[in-house]
Formats: C-alpha cells, structure tokens, sequence
C-alpha cells in the first residue's frame, strides 16, 4: 500500500476527522448523517434541496446530469399525510417523480407505493383538467367545456338564492378525503350552514363510538414503536390508513422483540407477520375481548391502582347500588360478576378460536402491562351490528392495563395532533339539519351520510346546492342505484358540483365538474396520529413552490397546475366572495385579507398568519434557518411541535384556572374561570357545564384537581350515563353485541360476506388512474375456503359465481384458498370501478351498460360490455395495458345497515354463494332498490329516537363531538319535565 | 475510532464533502461513481459476501442481527450494512475508551472484538481488493483508508481465536451433477460458497474474452444465458478466474493470513470444480 505511506497515522486521521465534526457541526450543518439514519442517508440532505443533480436515468448508458429542485408536498391519497418530496425538473419545471420527505416526523422519509404514484395522477392521460357543465340530461355523458367564470358565477347564485331565501340546510357539501383539517367546516360555518356531510358514517364511526364512551376522544394514537404487546383488530399493518407511519413503527416494535397479535378472518399481510392471528367468526370480536378482559380482572392482573383512580366506578357503583357505599373493593367484587360469564369456554363458541389459544394469548396481554398497544379503526367496528363494542371492548382492556397514555400503550389522538387555530374561526350555524343528523340516531358519531337517497325519497327535506368533494357516493357508499335515482332527480338535489380530480361514478351525475388538484397541486394543513407527538404537514402545489424559489410571484394555484386545475382553498374563497359580493350577507368578512381589508384573503396571507401566530416554535425554528415561518414551511413541508406529549390526563389544573369551583357529586371539578385560549383547537369534547354555567376543568383524584379525560365524569368512562339516560341502558358498560351476522341469525346455506378489506396499493376509487397501481391490484376474486368451496358444488379458482345478498346478487370469480375462515367469503375494496361510456378512467374501468325497470322503479341491473384494454395516450403505457379484468362493484348490492347507536353502516352481508347460473356473466349485478328500502326500515325500526328518549329535550348529547356544532339553542328538541340535576 | 463512521458515511452517499476533506482525501467523490460502485458492482452488505444464498439477508443477516440483539442494540432495519457494521464498531471502540468499570470494559471489548472478526475482517479483506480493482481513483483511495484503519484494528486486537462462524458455516460449491444447474447457479454467486466475488464487470469480460452475447438482466439470468451459449469455455474461464482471485486472496495483508487462507482455498477448490465440468462438459448445454 504505497499510498497509505503518504497519509497521517490512522490515529492522528481519527483525531483530524472528529476535529472536523466538532467544527461542522458547531456550524450548524451536517457533518454526516450517522448510521442509525441510514435509509434517510440515502436521501439528498435537506441543504442541497434547491439544486440536487442525479443521473438522467433514460439517457443510461450516458451518464447526463439533470438538475432537480425538491419541494416537499404531502401525500393526498389516504389519510396518514405521508411527506413526499417532489424533483421538479429546473429545465422542463415539471414534477419528474415523488419520493419520501425525510423531514417529516410521522412518516420519516418512507412512503407506500401510493406516495410515489402521484407521479401517475398528476400525467393521467384522463384526468379532468378543465371545468365542465353537464350538455344533456344528468347522467347522458355530454358535457362542455366552460370557464371558471361561468361555474362560479352559476353555482354562487344557487347557493345565494338559498341563504336568501333563509333555507340554509338546502346546501350541503358531502366530503370524501379529509383535506384540511376544519377547512370545510369553517366554510360552511361562514356561510350559515349546518351542511357539512362526512363519509365517517361508512367508514369509521363503529371505531370512534367505542372510544368516545371511554374517554371522550374518539380515537386512538397507539404508540406501536414502544410496545410489548401489539393487538390488532384490523389488517393496518398491511393495507389500513396508517398503513405507512403505523406499520413502520411496528415493524420497529417487532424488531426489539414486541409480541403481535392480530385478529382478522383473513390471512392478510398484517396476519403473516402476527405471533398470534386470530380469525375469529366475524362479529364475534368482542365476546373474545371480553374473555380476555374477564381473565385479566380474576386473575387480578390489571392495574388496580389504575383503575381506582381514573375510572368512573363511583358513579357505576351509585347507579347499580344507590345507597351502598362506595367502595373501590365493592365495585372490584363486581366487576369480577359481571364479567364472568365471558370464559374462555364461552369466547371458543362465538369465536371459533379454541379457548387453549385465547388463554395464551390473555396472558401475553396481560404481559404486557402499561406497554400494550391495541388498534381498532375499521375492521370488526365496521362490519358489524353493534361494531362500535368491539373498540370499545379493545380499549377496556388498555383501561384495565392503565396502558392508557404511557410508552407502548394508546394515548388519545388530540393529545398527538395538531390543528393551528386559522386566520378565522367564524362562529358555527344556528340551525340544525335533520337531513344529516336525524332524529332517530341522536347518538351518531357523524352524519347519518349513507341514507341521504332514503331521507330524500321520504320527503324528509331537499337539497338545492349539493357538492361532493373527493367523494363518490354512487361507488363507495352502500345501495349505490339509490344514489343514482337520487342524483338523477332534480327535485330532489337541484344542483350537482363535483370537487374531483378524476372522473368517477359520482360525476357522471353531476351538473358541474370543477378539476381540484392532486396532492402536488393544491395547499392543505395536515396533522395525524402517528406516535407520541405532535406535528404538522403542509400540502402545497410543489410548482407554485418551485416557481416561486426561482423568483416568480405565483397569485393564484391555477397559474401553475396543468390545464385549468385549481385547490380547494381559493376556490372556497372565490365562491365565498361571489355568494357575498358585497359582504351584505356576512359572509366576506371571513374570506377577506387582514392586511389590506376589503380585499380577498390569498393563501400565501392564510398560511403565514397561521405559522406566524398559531404554531408554537415554528417562528422561532424558521428564524433560525434564517427564514419566515412560511418560507420555512415551503422549504421542509413539515414541522414537529413538540414530543413526548405524555399523560396529560394527570397533569394537575393550575391555580389561575381555579377560580369560584365547584365540586360535583363525582369529583368533577368546576370552575368560573375562562378557557385559555389554546393556538391548538383540535377537536375536543366539551361536556356540560354544571347548573351555575361553570365550565368542567379537572377532576378531583385523591384530594389533587388533575386535567383528567373530556368526558361527563372527568375520569374513563366504564359506565356511560349518557348511554344509560339516552335509552341503551343494556349498553352502558362494555358489552357484547351480537351481530347481525352471528351465525343464530344467518339462515341455513348463508355466508358472512366480508366486504371491507383494503389492499396496500389502491386507496378507495382515488387511484384508479395510478398506472403503478393498477399493474399491481386490478381485480376482486371472491375468497372462499376449500371445504366451503367443495360444499358448494366443487368449486374451483376461476369459476364464476353468484353472491347473493338481500336486496340483488353480484357474479364474480372465486378464489379458493385457505387463507380464509371457513364459513365466510371475502371480496376486496377498491375493485369493480365502471363507467357508462368514452368518459371515465380507461385504465381501471369496465365500460357498463345500465338497466333500469321503468315499471316499477326498483329493478336495476348492471352489464359489462368491454374490460380494459391498451389504448393510445399521452403516456406510451397505457399501450402496455395487459389486464383487462377490473373487477366487480359489489357494493350495489348491498342495502344500508344503519347501526342504531353509532349510525355506521354495518358491512358484513349475509349472503348465498352458488356456482354461477346459467346466462350469468362476469360483472353482472341485479339490485332491487325497493328490497333494499325495506331493508332500510327493518334497521330503523332498530332506533330509539330523540323524540322519545332524550333525557333532556335536546337532540343529541351536546358534549359528544359534531364536525359542526349548531349553537345550544338549535339542540333544543322539546321542552321536558324538569327534572332534578343529576349531579 | 470516529474514522470508520466516517469512512462509512462515504458508503450511503458522495455528498459528504466536509468528510472526504477531513479524511484527506484529493480525489473528487461523484454520485455517479459512488452508486455505479455501491449499488450495481460491489453491494455493501455483509450478507452478500457471508450468506450461503449470496443475496441479501437470509442466514448471514439473521446471525449478525442476532449479534446487535445480544449486545443490547435493537437491530436496525439492514444490521449488516458496511456503514451501520462501521458505525457500529466506532461506537464500541468509543465505548470501550470511556468505560471506567473494568468488567465491563472486558465485556466491550469482547463485543469490538467478535464485532470485528466475525463480522467485518471476515469478508472485508476480499471486498476491498475488488473495489481496489474496479473502482475510481476516489473510491480506491477510500478502499486503502479503510483497510489501513482496519489493519490498524487488527493489530490492537489480536488475531482471532478461530475463523469467523459464517465461513466456518458456509458450504462449499456444489457439484451441478448432483444438485443440478439452477442450484450450481446460485452457489456460484454466493462468495463464500465458490470463494470469489463474481461482478458483473467479469461477465463483461467472460463475454469479451470468449465471443458471447452479454443479455441484460441480473447476474444469475446472465450466466445462465452465457452457458446456454458456451458451456465449456466459460467453465474454462471462471477456473481462471477462480485460481487468480485464490492467488490475490492470498497475497493479502499478514493480519489476514487466517481469513484468507479460507478464501483462497475456497477460490482454488472451485477452480478444481470448474475444471473437472469443463473436461465433462458439452461445448454448448442443451
């Protein structure tokens, strides 16, 4: 080694190099990155971000340098928020490829395939790129092209001439992906209008009902990364909405020896990787958790001390036992009553899982100690009858642990989320609207979405301005021929506006198509719960970014996007401002510049108002970089506020919130004293104030006032006595609910039909113009284990078959595998996208011919005419097709299951399976809507209504959580006998 | 010893100027050298060089994996990365320094020592000598800085007790009339198995050399396609190829004589396969 003769001894090197680090980074930069960041290391440091160079890799062999300036947007295509990072080519200023944000602390730099599929979206051959009016009859397919002009102009009179006219519930926005966090809520509110409709009621209101009982918020922040024991009831380390920040963290668990437990009928992905899976009888979940829960409280292997101080047994004790007194050990010895009756014997017979295998996987839960982490979003507490105990069950034995808000164990999301108060929080509309939140379902999570056809065909109100915003009621929700009859019927909805980046099944019935940007063109504020801390993603269009670096002054997002493109957000501003030209109607002032009054509020306004004011730490950091908080923003896309949020439950009230207390019966504490002002306004429940108007602060445990949880009592709620007082007293403490799949209720030959689960690759109908995407998942097969597939006739991989439900049937083909329970089939989300005609996405969409029984008005049926095939575009792969089969829609057939509580729509079908009959065809789907409306009336009949059940004459329970929150007066229902304060 | 995390910083990525300046080193780092290098030629994994499967991961991964578990680390997601393995070693050397308890600095030091010669000195010797061969100026000059920085490791510690576990694990190559050519095939691409490290820069040459087509695809799929076309001479060639990287293996630096003495008798009985097939061997395989 002649050159090593040349150098410093290694000794005086190793000095020389550690001198350099201290001197680098004493200078604030990046000496190297480390080895513990070695994935990030592969990403280009954050210092070279405005003039990156990589290889042009079409030019390999020649090694051509192209130059690359990266923006950091986020992930639009479910829901984590993921960070990406886009390489804006400096020669062509086009967006070449998306990569993970390394940057940003809930996702970490790592994406799934959907993050960098964005490259497809944004060069989608058929995306919609400029505004459309429908040219013939709703639902024809003729459309022309018009101005953005003209779709204000006439969309703004529609929805004026309501607010005029003082019918405000007759304009409604029904939303599809959560864009920014309150954004459309706050609109709405401008405007006076209690319209805002969520898909949550389809999705995940089982999951949220089950934790708001316990402890208010309604929903999880699992810390997974810490954990000894993970438990799953769902598949989201493979395909859920958190499937990459979650996943990851995990994975980490797993690799420092956390034990995963995951129950699904399925072998899905997530299942593969579980020590323990579970396919438990679907809607049976509970029975097993409350075995689980039942061994922990007789072996006594919960956290007593725990459980004495933060549940609310007092109050249990005083509903069950008036007059005996209250004690801890009382409430322990029936505790231990009311919960044995779920043995493990017993959990066998529901579940199908041998008792053997529960008692050890009881025992690995109760291992765990505060370090268990347990997830249930979708899955069980959406499939089933009374779906909403299983997160509730899931969560109680956390409760039991005291794994509440500790390392390893679940905190609840508000505590790990951020939502920077914004420029204007306009106050939230007077009236209340029945055509969301009826009567029946005073105790819904959300809005009573998927029966809006049912409401409309029973005169229960009309919609005069409807809009959907990255939604397609028509594919995803249930009964999706209802929808269509709706749509179609002027009388019923006058005015149509899809909000879509891509053409979908829904906008085929529109009167307006406005093109709305993908998540590289278009802002939004982002801030989910991925671990212990708190952070928050800017969504931004990444050429306005890039343009503007290059010293450009971008006004207006359309200037940037391709086509006539535009976001959401100066969009809402623009309309707002020609509902309210002149500002008579109140509206304006909500859209309007601070800086220059009288003048539209810009986004590049909105955003630096909320960094500057509304962030904490953020100024400071950008200042640092020698840049202005939003500048900062733009530059890096993410920021964490704080970490280690920890339990704030236990965190003592101050004294200056402590002013002319109170003390109610239960130790829930009082106080005169005003709110702080918090520049986080996270959704939080705001329980009622006691009879003086004092607000709740804290709770008094063993003599200190501690923050406690937002709930009624302060403490988790074991026993709800809003459950209790609103008429489902039988449910006031987590409970077992038989679904209305159980086995005693499906007739001889029936099936549980599993409609639900999602793929890792596609994202509802949003990806079907990701090409990437659609080369990996295509298709839908029905699966079906071997024994239930020889039962039924032999059937084989490949056969068609019809699936029949209650209200039509769907022919599919079959998929035998053992990767099954028995006794229950399986049909994946996402698949069976179609379309009437030339218009629609030609890489995922089977074209379909439409049968409708004018007679009668209830028979429908769907025919394929043609798959996909290769076709000549833009981009030269849509020639390389090579599917043709895209699956089948199965949701057309499924009528609506409103559960009576929560309001969710309750997947699971009980269906026939039979080999395919003669003259069947793949895709062929046969509804009869009026089969599917009894079957709406049958489920109704299941509700206890405000009108006869509300303790109080309100509508709803005023301290559970509402998107928007009419004021006190709109919740009054009637007046009732007075009663005495039950505190 | 902060060198080697610096030297492996050099490992993720070129972009590291402050590095290579502290590092002395005259030469420009480019990007496209570092990743034509790092991610088509030479593959900084230990498991490549150590694991019977030749690929990443498997058997050689779980048992260094196993190592960072057993000294109280949890695994990173790539435990056999040159860059983690270094970083790693940096930190027990910085470890040991600062230790005060001597039982446990007796404990550390054992771990530095089973760290560096199971899993570095057991294939590094071999890997630098190929990108001594193949890579740029820069990239050399690296390749002699970490050897030197290891050689200077080896004599602080000692030889070894006895040869590292993977090479004492790893079966040799198997004789394709017994395990047929899909399973030959993939032996010979696992280095510790037939020895030597087959690059696609020896196919390249392979195809020069002996007037076949070159097809695209990786390394497997290649040799495969160059057999197809002509069985005996490539038999012929890899025996060449074999017998010099046994007599470059050991000609290697004196701290290495046992883990050499492994791979080059490893190289040489492969060589001696290669030219019993090819005696055997129809000129074109069927």
């Amino acid at each position: 080694m002649d050159e090593l003769a040349k150098m410093p001894t290694i000794l005086a090197l190793n000095e020389r190099v550690s001198a350099a680090r201290h001197e680098v980074e004493a200078r604030g930069e990046t000496f190297y990155p480390g080895a513990s960041r070695i994935h990030l290391a592969a990403f280009p440091p954050h210092e070279r971000w405005s003039d990156w160079v990589e290889l042009e890799s079409k030019s390999w062999p020649q090694r051509r340098e192209r130059r690359y300036m990266l923006v950091p947007t986020t992930c639009f295509n479910c829901e984590s928020a993921c960070g990406l990072l886009a390489y804006v080519d400096k020669e062509t200023l086009q967006v070449r490829k998306f990569e993970g944000n390394p940057e940003h602390p809930g996702s970490r730099g790592r994406n799934c395939a959907k993050g960098p599929a964005t490259a497809n979206q944004i060069t989608d051959p058929d995306r919609i790129l400029f505004p459309l009016k429908r040219a013939g009859e709703r639902g024809e397919g003729r459309w022309a092209q018009i101005s953005w002009d003209e779709a204000l102009d006439a969309v703004a009179a529609r929805v004026r001439a309501s607010l005029v006219a003082e019918r405000p519930n007759e304009v409604m926005c029904h939303i599809g992906r959560p864009g920014e966090d309150g954004f459309t809520e706050r609109v709405l509110a401008a405007w006076g209008v209690d319209g805002h409709n969520s898909h949550t009621n389809i999705c995940s209101s089982g999951g949220r009902a089950g934790y708001a009982y316990w402890m208010g918020f309604d929903r999880p922040s699992p810390d997974f990364a810490n954990a000894s024991v993970i438990l799953l009831v769902s598949a989201h380390l493979e395909a859920g909405h958190y499937f990459n920040p979650h996943a990851q963290r995990i994975t980490e668990a797993k690799a420092a020896g956390a034990k995963v437990i995951v129950v699904d009928v399925r072998l899905s992905n997530t299942a593969t990787h579980a020590d323990h899976w579970l396919p438990t009888q679907p809607g049976s979940e509970a029975a097993m958790l409350l075995a689980i829960a039942n061994h922990l409280i007789q072996t006594r292997s919960y956290d007593r001390e725990f459980v004495r101080r933060w549940w609310n047994w007092q109050e249990y004790l005083a509903h069950v036992q008036p007059g005996a007194p209250p004690a801890f050990d009382n409430f322990e010895r029936v505790l231990g009553e009311l919960y044995a009756q779920y043995t493990f014997e017993f959990a066998e017979a529901e579940t199908g899982i041998a008792a053997a295998t529960l008692r050890t996987v009881a025992d690995l839960v109760a291992s765990a100690g505060s370090r268990l982490a347990t997830h249930c979003w979708r899955s069980a507490a959406a499939g089933n009858l009374g779906g909403w105990q299983v997160s509730r069950c899931l969560f109680f034995l956390n409760a039991l642990l005291g794994a509440v808000a500790t390392p390893g164990g679940v905190y609840p999301n508000a505590w790990n989320k951020f939502v920077p108060r914004p420029i204007y929080s306009p106050a939230h509309p007077p009236k209340w609207n029945e055509l969301t939140w009826p009567q029946e379902y005073p105790l819904a999570m959300n809005e009573l979405s998927f029966l809006l056809p049912h409401f409309l065909n029973e005169g229960r109100g009309k919609i005069e301005a409807y809009f959907t915003r990255v939604y397609n009621p028509v594919w995803t929700n249930p009964n999706g021929f209802a929808w269509i009859e709706a749509l179609s019927d002027q009388s019923k909805i006058g005015l149509h506006v899809a909000l879509t980046p891509t053409w979908n099944e829904t906008a085929f019935f529109a009167d307006y198509i406005l093109p709305m940007g993908h998540s590289s063109e278009r802002h939004d504020l982002h801030s989910y719960e991925t671990h212990d801390a708190q952070w928050l993603g800017f969504r931004q269009p990444v050429l306005r970014a890039a343009r503007e670096r290059m010293g450009e002054k971008i006004t207006d997002t359309r200037q940037v996007n391709p086509g006539q493109v535009w976001e959401e957000n100066e969009f809402w501003i623009e309309l707002s401002w020609r509902i309210d030209p002149d500002g008579a109607l109140g509206i304006r002032r909500y859209f309007e510049s601070k800086k220059q009054p009288g003048t539209k509020l810009s986004v590049d306004e909105y955003y630096a108002y909320i960094f500057e004011n509304s962030v904490p730490g953020l100024p400071e950091k950008a200042a640092e970089a020698g840049l202005t908080a939003l500048a900062y923003m733009r530059t890096f896309g993410a920021f964490e506020i704080a970490r280690n949020i920890g339990p704030l439950y236990r965190e003592p009230v101050p004294p200056q919130e402590l002013t002319d207390t109170s003390v109610g019966r239960f130790e829930r504490v009082y106080t005169s004293a005003p709110k702080p002002i918090s520049s986080n306004v996270v959704p939080i429940p705001s329980p009622d104030a006691d009879a003086q108007g004092r607000r709740p602060v804290g709770v008094e445990v063993d003599g200190e006032i501690l923050r406690g949880f937002p709930t009624p009592s302060g403490r988790l709620e074991f026993f709800s006595a809003t459950l209790d007082a609103w008429g489902w007293p039988e449910y006031a403490i987590p409970a077992y609910i038989k679904s209305h799949v159980h086995p005693e209720r499906l007739a001889a030959g029936q099936l549980v039909l599993v409609p639900t689960f999602r793929l890792p690759t596609q994202i509802h109908t949003r990806s079907a113009n990701a090409k990437w995407l659609d080369e990996l998942a295509h298709t839908n097969p029905l699966w079906i284990a071997p024994g239930d597939a020889q039962r039924l006739g032999g059937i084989i991989t490949g056969d068609l078959v019809r699936v029949t439900t209650d209200s039509g049937y769907f022919v599919v083909k079959a998929w035998v595998t053992q990767g099954i329970r028995p006794g229950v089939v399986a049909c994946s989300h996402h698949m069976g996208r179609w379309k009437l005609g030339d218009q629609g996405p030609r890489q995922m969409a089977a074209t379909v011919a439409l049968e409708h029984d004018g007679a009668t008005g209830d028979q429908w049926a769907m025919h394929r005419k043609a798959g996909v095939k290769p076709f000549a575009s833009s981009d030269p792969d849509t020639k390389r097709i090579w599917w043709t089969d895209v699956g089948v829609h199965q949701n057309l057939t499924f009528p609506v299951h409103p559960d009576p509580i929560s309001g969710m729509h309750c997947w699971h079908q009980a269906v026939r399976v039979e080999k395919a009959q003669p003259g069947d065809a793949y895709g062929d789907i046969c509804v009869d809507t009026g089969q599917a409306e009894s079957i709406y009336r049958r489920w109704l009949a299941l509700t206890r209504d405000a009108r006869t059940h509300s303790p109080d004459g309100t509508r709803r329970p005023y301290w559970i959580l509402r998107p928007l929150k009419p004021g006190h007066d709109a919740f009054r229902l009637f007046d009732p006998a007075p009663v005495a304060d039950p505190r | 010893m902060e060198l080697f995390r610096a030297l492996g910083a050099l490992v993720e990525g070129a972009d590291a100027p402050a590095v290579a300046a502290a590092l002395g080193m005259n030469q420009p780092l480019d990007p496209a050298e570092q990743t034509n290098l790092f991610t088509f030629r030479l593959y900084p994994y230990a498991s490549v060089y150590l694991g019977p499967e030749g690929m990443l991961g498997g058997e050689a991964r779980d048992r260094i994996a196993g190592f960072w578990r057993a000294i109280g680390r949890t695994p990173p997601d790539e435990p056999d990365h040159l860059c983690v393995l270094l970083a790693l070693y940096a930190e027990l050397s910085e470890a040991a320094e600062r230790q005060t308890n001597p039982p446990r600095k007796v404990m550390i030091d054992h771990a530095r020592r089973a760290l560096f010669w199971e899993h570095l000195a057991s294939w590094l010797p071999i890997y630098l000598a190929q990108v001594h061969r193949i890579g740029t100026p820069a990239y050399r000059q690296w390749g002699t800085l970490l050897e030197a920085a290891l050689l200077c490791e080896a004599k602080t510690l000692g030889p070894p007790e006895q040869l590292s576990l993977h090479l004492r694990a790893a079966p040799s190559l198997p004789d394709p009339r017994q395990v047929g050519g899909e399973s030959f095939l993939a032996a010979l691409l696992a280095p510790v198995r037939s020895g030597f490290i087959i690059m696609r820069d020896d196919l390249a040459e392979a195809g020069e050399a002996l007037g076949i087509g070159l097809r695209h695809g990786e390394r497997r799929f290649v040799l495969k396609a160059m057999f197809a076309q002509e069985r005996r001479e490539l038999l012929r060639w890899l025996g060449a190829l074999a017998r010099r990287n046994a007599a470059a293996h050991a000609n290697l630096a004196a701290p290495w004589s046992d883990v050499t003495a492994f791979w080059s008798g490893r190289a040489l009985a492969s060589a001696q396969l290669f030219e019993t097939l090819a005696e055997h061997a129809d000129p074109v395989a069927s």
